[in-house]
């Protein structure tokens, strides 16, 4: 069985991060360098940085490189001046998500651990803790999946199951969370100066590149400020927990221009019926940081136990 | 304070009211009064606001609106979008938007103003006496260095969030840095409003924002009453003691914290008073604010 969605070929270094998707030729996916027009024809949704129509998507990041991704199987890139790291990362982020989009796949903004051969995701607004959580749990034992992105391929949910795979094998982490999970950099993740967002990769790595999604956690913040237990996690179902993993689309507007919302909100239904989907209320200061991560892994590692 | 100028009478409706201030100066106090104004249904025990729009520094906002990762971005290449991003919202929105602002107000680098005036209706300027704003701002913080507060509100240079932060870097410019930015922009109507005079008559205070804002309340005289005495300091404070606040920091024990004028005499020293009338002296004396 395919370890990865689809497979590519590309004339830039991707690094490490997408491996296992690589093919010197033959894949499903071409990346090269070449001219990526300023608008699209017959425009169908229209954004600050992005253009989409029937079979195409357009992105122009400000002051640097654009991308034009066509038909689920060509993604073209100009560098406007943009060094290779950047284009990697911007092709690897927003372009990669319409790309999924246009091949019928469902990114989720998540990052994700593996314990017993079964995913457990996190996912959350940004700045939610999602890649700090999987480091600390990595760290902690458990072992590191996926960071920013988790793919689904809606054809293969099936009953209980929803088979997923990894989107990113290096995580991104900022240098205070570097300090707080004890994760080593393995280099910056721009060429910018003075922009301290570091890639990582775990040292209890899961080489696998897909598995079976089990749980789906949305990470919270918000009882500490009511008074309330700072660490709660609680079961959501149905009309609930699709309002909360509505906004755990990886870049719902491009999915909602390529795919169409009745297709997206679909597929996000049968994963709600197919695993556990829960919320995570914790505090977010630092030195809770243990504690907080230690019932995570607690109830990842009791996971089928006593629950789900 | 007079008004700086008023919305035109063909003033897009559907633009964007910014609510800014310096932070600590009212702002969620304004945003509370205008929901029991506007929108009293969407207020209860959990929910102390309900107008549509929310703070500009808002990072899932912006992700969700531009489709780019603001993570992955430097801050300089983020305002480069904030405007169109503005604009955007401005499109898309099904209400009135009312957002809070505690950048200054500041071009994106590229010539461009952060807050453009063709996406917006208005700006509510709502301004406190510094001293009370450093015991505010170092109880925001969650600690009570005022010499380190003070530092921050005399630097031009003061920037809140941004880089790993989970809202957008926003370069307030100082205390008076920011005030003189707003006030000598001519791009966007402004009604500038002080604490103090809300504190004193806040329904005089709210009558002036529901006049410039337009609002069809502007002449309930009883729906502003009740507003009013909805939005009470009191009432706040024992709501958020009875259902916690989400907008707290969590290093700080209480967001409504005194709501009250004069804290800053007693708990500033003299030095630390001294060096903010000496950096701030002349927009302090505009305002009427003595040391």
């Amino acid at each position: 069985m395919m370890d990865t969605p689809f497979t590519v070929s590309a004339d830039l270094d991707l690094g490490t991060r997408v491996g296992s998707y690589l093919r010197s030729d033959n894949a499903d996916v071409t990346i090269s360098e070449g001219e990526v027009p300023q608008t699209l024809e017959d425009v169908t949704d229209r954004g600050v940085s992005f253009e989409v129509n029937a079979t195409d998507f357009l992105l122009h990041l400000p002051a640097g490189a654009s991308f034009h991704v066509s038909g689920g199987k060509h993604i073209s890139y100009a560098r406007n001046g943009a060094s290779d790291r950047d284009v990697a990362l911007f092709l690897l982020g927003s372009a990669w998500g319409a790309l999924c989009y246009q091949r019928g796949l469902l990114p989720l903004h998540a990052s994700a651990v593996m314990h017993e051969g079964k995913v457990h995701a996190f996912t959350g607004q940004s700045g939610a803790g999602k890649s700090t959580l999987a480091a600390g749990l990595s760290v902690a034992g458990l072992d590191f999946f996926t960071d920013d992105v988790l793919i689904i391929d809606p054809a293969d949910i099936r009953g209980s199951t929803a088979r997923c795979f990894a989107g990113q094998k290096d995580m991104k982490l900022w240098e205070d969370a570097l300090q707080l999970t004890g994760v080593e950099s393995s280099g910056r993740v721009r060429d910018q100066p003075d922009f301290n967002k570091h890639f990582a990769l775990p040292a209890t790595t899961e080489e696998k590149g897909s598995g079976d999604l089990v749980s789906l956690t949305i990470l919270k913040n918000e009882n500490v400020r009511r008074d309330r237990d700072p660490i709660e996690i609680e079961k959501v179902r149905g009309a609930q927990a699709l309002k909360h993993l509505r906004e755990s689309i990886y870049r719902m507007r491009f999915g909602s221009a390529i795919m169409g919302r009745q297709k997206l909100f679909t597929a996000l239904g049968q994963l709600i019926a197919a695993v556990h989907v829960q919320t995570f209320d914790r505090s977010m200061l630092k030195p809770q940081f243990e504690n907080s991560s230690a019932a995570m892994r607690d109830w990842i590692k009791g996971y089928g136990k006593t629950d789900g | 304070m007079a008004d700086l100028a008023s919305p035109p009478a063909d003033a897009a409706p559907d633009g964007i009211t910014w609510l800014a201030s310096f932070p600590k100066s009212g702002n969620t106090w304004t945003r509370i009064l205008l929901s029991n104004l506007i929108a009293p249904d969407g207020v209860d025990d959990e929910h102390f606001a309900s107008l549509s729009g929310s703070i500009s520094s808002n990072r899932a906002g912006f992700d969700t609106i531009t489709g780019l990762p603001s993570s992955d971005l430097t801050d300089d290449e983020i305002d480069l979008l904030r405007p169109a991003c503005y604009r955007e919202n401005a499109k898309l929105a099904q209400q009135r938007l009312f957002v809070k602002v505690h950048d200054g107000y500041h071009d994106n680098g590229n010539g461009d103003a952060i807050f453009p005036g063709d996406c917006s209706f208005g700006a509510i300027y709502l301004v406190r006496h510094p001293f009370d704003v450093a015991v505010s701002y170092a109880n925001h913080q969650g600690h009570d260095n005022f010499d380190k507060i003070v530092k921050q509100m005399n630097n031009l240079d003061h920037i809140m969030a941004g880089g790993s932060k989970n809202q957008l870097r926003q370069r307030t410019l100082g205390w008076s840095g920011h005030y003189l930015s707003w006030h000598r922009q001519d791009a966007i109507p402004m009604l500038t409003v002080r604490y103090e005079d809300m504190l004193a008559d806040t329904a005089a205070c709210l009558k002036r924002m529901a006049t410039f804002l337009r609002l069809p309340e502007k002449d309930d005289d009883a729906a502003i009453a009740h507003a009013v005495a909805e939005s009470q300091f009191e009432k706040l404070r024992a709501k958020e003691d009875r259902s916690g606040f989400r907008e707290r920091p969590e290093k700080t024990e209480r967001f409504f914290r005194a709501g009250r004028a004069g804290d800053g005499w007693e708990m500033l020293n003299n030095e630390q008073r001294e060096a903010l009338c000496n950096a701030n002296r002349d927009v302090m004396e505009e305002l009427g604010y003595t040391p």
